[in-house]
C-alpha cells in the first residue's frame, strides 16, 4: 500500500467518494493493470455510482440536501475532424479544463481510449453519410483525473460543416451559488416514512416477478399473500415506484422475453408462448402484436446451420 | 465466427457442451457491456436452441463490466438456463461477480465458485 502509485490511485477514489457525497454519480475512477485489493474497491465504487445514477438519479441531479435540481445541457462545436471550435461555457466547469487548454484541440485529447475507438466509428458514419445523428456513449476526462461518462449525441447540421455534440450532465455544488433563484421542485420533497419501508418490499415483489416471468401471474390475492402484505400496498406501491402496474410490468417483461427467444431460437412459437406464461397460443399472439405492431409468426427466425446434436 | 455442431466462438466468448453442462468461457481482457452483453446471449441461446442447460460460466476473463451489460445478462442471459456457477479466481473478478448475485439479481440459481471441480458438482444436480 506504501507504493507511489497506490498513494495516487487512492488519490482519485477519494476524490471519487466525495463525488459521490455531493450527489455526483457521473464520475468512474479510471482502472489500473492491477488485480489487487485497491482494485476490487475501484470496481465496485465505480459499479455502485453507476446503480445509483441509473437507479435513484436518472433524471439528473439532485442534491438531496437542498433539494434543487441542476441538469447542465452541454454542448461542442466540432469541425469536421472534431476538432473543438466551440462550446457552451458550463463544459469548463463539468470537466475543469480552461477555455484555452480546449479550444481548437482534438476531442479525443479529452476522451479515455475506449471512447476514442467509439468515436472513430462515429466519424466514419457521418463522413460517409450514413447517418446524421448518433448516440455514443463517451468517457470524459477531466482534470483532476476521473472520468465523466455521458450519453452523448452527435449530429451533422444541414448546410453546414460543423458537427455538434451535445450531454446532460451534472452541475458540481460549487457552481450553485448564482442558481439559488430556482422554485423548489415539489417531486423531490422528502417522502413519508411508510414509502421507504415499502421500498423494500415493492423491489421484492419486481424480483420476483422477473424470476417468474415463465409461469402465469399469480393473483394479487395470492402475492400479496406471499409477501404479507396487503393487496392495497402492493398495487399501489408498485405504482408509485414503477409508475406502471404488476400485470403491465410482467406482461412487457416476458414478451421481451419470447421476443428474444423468438429471434434467437427454432423453438415453435406455441412452446414459446408456454414457456413466458400464456395459457394459450392466441392470447400471446394478440398480446405481443399489441406490444410490437407485428405478429410472432413475421419475425425471421434465426435458423442458420449450427444447432446441438444429442 | 466459428460453427460447429458441439463447439462456438465469437469475438468474446467460447462455449461447448461437455457431460450435460454448457461451458462458457469469455476471452481474456473482456469488457462486458450491453453490445457484449446482448451478442453473447444470442449466441448461446441460438447454439442451444431448445435446450436448457445448467450453465458453468468462466468469467475470469472480465475485467470491467457496465450496469446494462448486467442487467441485461440478469434478465435475458437467464433464458434456457437452469442454474449458473460463476468461475472467478482474481480478486477483481470476484468483486464483479458478487456485485452482480447481490444487486443485479440473476433470475436463476447462481453461485461463485473459485475450484472448477465444486463448480461442475454444484450443477450436476441440475442437468
Amino acid at each position: 500500500m506504501e507504493k507511489p502509485h497506490n498513494q495516487e490511485r487512492i488519490v482519485t477514489l477519494h476524490q471519487m467518494l466525495f463525488e459521490m457525497a455531493r450527489g455526483n454519480f457521473n464520475s468512474r475512477i479510471p482502472l489500473s493493470q492491477y488485480d489487487d485489493e485497491l482494485e476490487t474497491l475501484v470496481v465496485l465504487i465505480n459499479m455502485v455510482a453507476e446503480e445509483m445514477k441509473e437507479s435513484i438519479f436518472h433524471s439528473g441531479y439532485v442534491n438531496p440536501h437542498t433539494t434543487y435540481r441542476f441538469i447542465n445541457q452541454t454542448t461542442l462545436i466540432l469541425d469536421s475532424s472534431f476538432l473543438i471550435k466551440s462550446f457552451n461555457p458550463d463544459i469548463t466547469t463539468v470537466l475543469g479544463f480552461t477555455y484555452t487548454e480546449m479550444l481548437h484541440q482534438p476531442l479525443e485529447l479529452f476522451i479515455s481510449p475506449e471512447s476514442i475507438e467509439k468515436l472513430a466509428f462515429v466519424k466514419e458514419a457521418l463522413l460517409e453519410n450514413r447517418s446524421f445523428q448518433t448516440i455514443v456513449p463517451l468517457h470524459f476526462r477531466t482534470k483532476d483525473a476521473l472520468y465523466v461518462s455521458a450519453d452523448c449525441s452527435v449530429c451533422k447540421l444541414f448546410n453546414r460543416p460543423e458537427i455538434i455534440l451535445s450531454f446532460v450532465s451534472a452541475l458540481p455544488q460549487d457552481s450553485y451559488t448564482n442558481l439559488l433563484g430556482i422554485e423548489k421542485d415539489n417531486d423531490t420533497e422528502k417522502q413519508p416514512e411508510s414509502r421507504k419501508a415499502d421500498a423494500l418490499l415493492i423491489q421484492k415483489l419486481y424480483d420476483y416477478i422477473l424470476a417468474h416471468l415463465e409461469e402465469p401471474l399469480p393473483s394479487l390475492k395470492a402475492l400479496s399473500r406471499l409477501f404479507g402484505t396487503n393487496e392495497y400496498k402492493l398495487k399501489d406501491g408498485f405504482r408509485h415506484f414503477f409508475k406502471t402496474s404488476i400485470y403491465q410490468f410482467y406482461n412487457e417483461e416476458r414478451l421481451k422475453r419470447a421476443h428474444l427467444m423468438i429471434q434467437q431460437t427454432d423453438i415453435p412459437l406455441k412452446n414459446i408462448s408456454v414457456m413466458n406464461g400464456f395459457s394459450n397460443y392466441p392470447n400471446f399472439s394478440k398480446s405481443f402484436k399489441r406490444r410490437f405492431g407485428y405478429a410472432p409468426n413475421a419475425i425471421q427466425r434465426n435458423n442458420s446451420s449450427f444447432t446441438l446434436e444429442d | 465466427m466459428i460453427a460447429a455442431h458441439d463447439f462456438y466462438e465469437n469475438e468474446y466468448a467460447q462455449f461447448w457442451i461437455a457431460d450435460g453442462i454448457l461451458i462458457f468461457e469469455y476471452k481474456p481482457n473482456t469488457i462486458l457491456g450491453l453490445e457484449v452483453a446482448q451478442n453473447v446471449v444470442a449466441d448461446r441461446i441460438h447454439f442451444q436452441n431448445e435446450k436448457p442447460f445448467p450453465v458453468l460460466c468462466d468469467v475470469r476473463g472480465i475485467v470491467n463490466t457496465d450496469k446494462s451489460g448486467r442487467d441485461y445478462l440478469a434478465q435475458s442471459g437467464s433464458v434456457l438456463t437452469k442454474a449458473v456457477a460463476l468461475l472467478v479466481n482474481q480478486k477483481v473478478s470476484l468483486t464483479i461477480s458478487n456485485f452482480y448475485l447481490r444487486i443485479s439479481k440473476p433470475s436463476v440459481p447462481t453461485q461463485l465458485f473459485t475450484d472448477q471441480e465444486e463448480a461442475l458438482a454444484y450443477l450436476k444436480q441440475f442437468v
